[in-house]
């Protein structure tokens, strides 16, 4: 004992403290675990799954895909979409509508059904309201000629090499005339009568360059906004036609 | 025939010109013509400018031009998308001086190669035959 004694002096007494302290506070923390049955994550006793292990996976799946469906749902109900995500589709919010319709209403998707049609009973025409034989009819509905719909005069979306030049973005705004300009170079920039050091220009955007032999001047090639056609800006007169 | 591959040819009219442009052969792929340029307007019948082209699709074969002193500078054009080119590529005249001191003009235009010829014109000067216009 004397020894012992002697042996925990000084800083050897702290240490020796301490790792007493810590040695059963492992003990007791080893005890706890052997003898708690409930080594888990901690459910609520409603959301508590007595089944197999597979079963309980499954329920989890369905738990968060339902979850997932839930907040789509909000969102939808929210923004009009399913997600704020920028490559959001049609078509992806179509799967997606049907998917949370079985998932979180639990019922297939309605069927569209066409609008019921109501009828109004308009008051009889009297005969001095009929028109004459002899007004002239304007058109005629055919009905076995289907309706045309027309289509929009220029495409939508992310311009590149081959479009239209004139192509509205996405959103329906017009290009820039300098859009207009580059897009017309890159377009033309295949057709090699333009010259090799003119198609390396035009490939950058940057219009097609030749040197006058009258004035010994670089002129550069124009585009016409409208027609989106390149052409060199020129004074000369065809006697024998108007177009030159 | 010019030994120098060029895209122009300039004649220095020392007088008042007759020029006689006859077309003897044109491409059919694209409409072909030559231009004239001069310091001074030129004529063609009631038609005056410094700048004319002759298209092969409009202009009869012989068309006279009362061409003023000075320089004359010629080169073949065509038209692709509705708009006259010129002077570009594979555009290329060569020329050649005939015995009765005429010139022909082969031109090649910028789509086909140099060798080819798309447009060829007879270029005959006659100064004492220019009338003031």
């Amino acid at each position: 004992m004397d020894k012992f004694l002697d042996y925990l002096d000084g800083d050897r007494a702290i240490y020796t403290f301490v790792l007493a302290w810590v040695v059963a506070g492992s003990i007791w923390v080893v005890l706890d675990w052997l003898g708690n049955p409930s080594r888990g994550v901690f459910r609520p006793k409603g959301e508590r799954y007595a089944g197999t292990w597979r079963e309980r996976r499954d329920a989890h799946r369905r738990k968060v895909q339902e979850d997932d469906a839930g907040i789509r749902t909000t969102l939808r109900d929210a923004y009009g979409v399913s997600s704020l995500q920028g490559g959001w589709n049609r078509g992806r919010e179509a799967r997606v509508l049907d998917s949370d319709d079985l998932l979180v209403r639990n019922r297939p998707a309605p069927t569209p059904r066409q609008k019921r049609k109501r009828f109004v009973r308009l008051p009889e025409l009297q005969p001095q309201e009929l028109l004459l034989p002899s007004e002239p009819v304007l058109a005629t509905y055919d009905q076995s000629q289907p309706i045309q719909i027309p289509e929009p005069i220029l495409p939508r979306g992310r311009w590149h090499h081959g479009l239209d030049p004139l192509m509205l973005s996405a959103g329906g705004a017009s290009p820039k005339a300098a859009a207009v300009r580059r897009r017309v170079w890159k377009n033309h920039a295949d057709e090699h009568y333009w010259g090799t050091e003119n198609q390396e220009r035009m490939r950058t955007g940057k219009p097609p360059r030749r040197t006058n032999p009258a004035t010994a001047k670089v002129e550069t090639a124009s585009v016409d906004l409208i027609s989106a056609r390149p052409y060199w800006k020129s004074t000369a007169v065809d006697p024998f036609g108007d177009a030159t | 025939m010019s030994l120098i591959p060029q895209q122009s040819v300039e004649f220095s009219l020392a007088f008042p010109t007759q020029v006689t442009v006859r077309r003897e052969i044109h491409s059919d792929l694209r409409d072909q013509g030559l231009l004239l340029r001069h310091r001074q307007a030129m004529t063609v019948g009631d038609i005056s400018a410094k700048e004319l082209v002759l298209w092969s699709t409009t202009s009869p074969i012989e068309v006279t031009v009362f061409v003023p002193v000075g320089s004359l500078i010629v080169w073949n054009v065509w038209r692709d998308n509705a708009a006259m080119h010129g002077l570009l590529g594979n555009a290329m005249i060569r020329d050649f001086e005939l015995p009765d001191g005429a010139v022909m003009l082969e031109c090649s235009d910028g789509h086909a190669p140099r060798e080819s010829t798309d447009l060829r014109v007879e270029l005959r000067f006659d100064p004492g035959r220019a009338q003031e216009p």
